[in-house]
């Protein structure tokens, strides 16, 4: 009966690692809008992963129950992060009132749209380097997504920038 | 000369037009288990997508972080594989069997020289230490071998990613970091590269990651 205690201690232990690690994850891609989740998201992320796991809680294999687990509840936390943040500011008006005039929000998507096209226009590497950098991941990310070192990251980002700028330019678009 | 984050503003303000990631290929994305060529395509996607971008860090940062306190995490790229499904468990059983066929058909006699049969590419070095928490000066850098490997360098980064020192090329593990360089309080990220010989493409490990306690530590010893 001991080890069987002990054997859910270390269960609920890991389960509460991972929901601090789900929470510092959700937190560190989401920004500081993810206090729209409440403060108690760890708390809730481990009631999640706790009752996910419903009966596959065996002390002896649960690694992959809770590891598999903890990804479903980051990915839907993210969604609804994402959705409340919509949420709140369809209605409190705030989309307009932090982009108030409505020729800036076209320029903003005339550029987007010319981004994109220019960024076709680049060799493989340094597009897929300069979307990265555009979408928010840091240059540790890049390169463990793509497997390159550190140098390579950097050169692929810093020129794939500077090819970006002149595409634009040439666009008649000065970036 | 336009603000670089008007720049990454207007290009997240336009997402592609493409379905998006399902929860089941994020799970098999964060385990592992996608197939290489649908791995490309999730990658493609989450950087041009930026709802599916912050889930894909955040996927990437689980898988990062979860063997630190979790050493059986399934985790895309660890050191434990996925379960075989039972198709690719057909199919490495055919292959197996093909494998076999081929060996004994092409055996030369007693006398003969053994021919060379490369199974599979060789696995990348698993890092193994330090790793998490260090209390105390860290321990030289461990890692899994590489078959064939004629060498090994060291690269020890900082928080930002900057190179902070890489090693000569060593036989193998352990190395300890050179006298004299010191661990301010903070994390570090370390990684192994393996030159396969005689002129094989260079084998990177993933990233791992430590972090010291406040304060200075010296290091030294050999290496």
């Amino acid at each position: 009966m001991a080890s069987r205690t002990e054997g859910n201690g270390r269960f609920e232990a890991l389960v509460q690692r991972y929901a601090r690690l789900v929470r510092s994850a959700v937190g560190r891609v989401a920004g500081p809008e993810s206090a729209l989740v409440a403060e108690d998201a760890e708390q809730e992320v481990f009631l999640s992963l706790w009752k996910a796991l419903g009966n596959e809680r065996t002390p002896g294999h649960p690694a992959s129950y809770i590891y598999r687990t903890a990804v479903r509840e980051t990915v839907r936390l993210l969604r609804r992060v994402r959705r409340e943040q919509e949420t709140a500011m369809d209605a409190v008006g705030e989309r307009a009132a932090m982009d108030p005039d409505p020729e800036a929000r076209a320029f903003s998507r005339e550029l987007g749209r010319q981004i994109a096209g220019s960024i076709e226009t680049l060799s493989p590497d340094r597009a897929r380097a300069v979307r990265a950098h555009l979408a928010g991941y840091d240059v540790r990310e890049v390169m463990e997504m793509f497997g390159w070192s550190y140098h390579r990251a950097r050169n692929l980002i810093s020129r794939g920038m500077a090819d970006l700028r002149k595409e634009l330019a040439r666009r008649g678009i000065h970036a | 000369m336009r603000d670089p984050d008007e720049l990454g503003r207007a290009y997240r303000a336009w997402p592609p037009e493409e379905a998006h990631p399902t929860e089941a290929e994020w799970e098999a994305f964060a385990t592992g288990e996608l197939a290489p060529e649908q791995e490309r395509r999730l990658v493609e996607h989450a950087i041009r997508c930026p709802s599916c971008s912050v889930v894909h860090r955040a996927l990437l940062q689980l898988a990062r972080e979860a063997p630190r306190f979790d050493p059986d995490a399934p985790v895309r790229g660890g050191g434990r594989r996925p379960a075989l499904r039972p198709v690719r468990l057909f199919a490495l059983a055919a292959g197996v069997v093909l494998a076999v066929t081929a060996v004994l058909l092409v055996r030369p006699g007693r006398e003969g020289k053994a021919p060379v049969v490369r199974e599979v590419a060789p696995a990348a070095p698993q890092l193994l230490r330090p790793v998490g928490d260090v209390t105390g000066p860290p321990p030289p850098f461990d890692w899994t071998t590489v078959p064939d490997a004629r060498g090994y360098v060291v690269e020890l980064l900082d928080a930002g990613g900057a190179t902070l020192w890489r090693s000569p090329e060593v036989e193998g593990p352990p190395v300890s970091v050179p006298p004299g360089l010191l661990f301010r309080g903070g994390t570090y990220h370390w990684r192994v590269e393996a030159r396969l010989s005689p002129a094989g493409r260079p084998l990177l490990s993933r990233i791992a990651t430590f972090t010291v306690a406040g304060g200075e530590t010296a290091r030294s010893g050999p290496g």
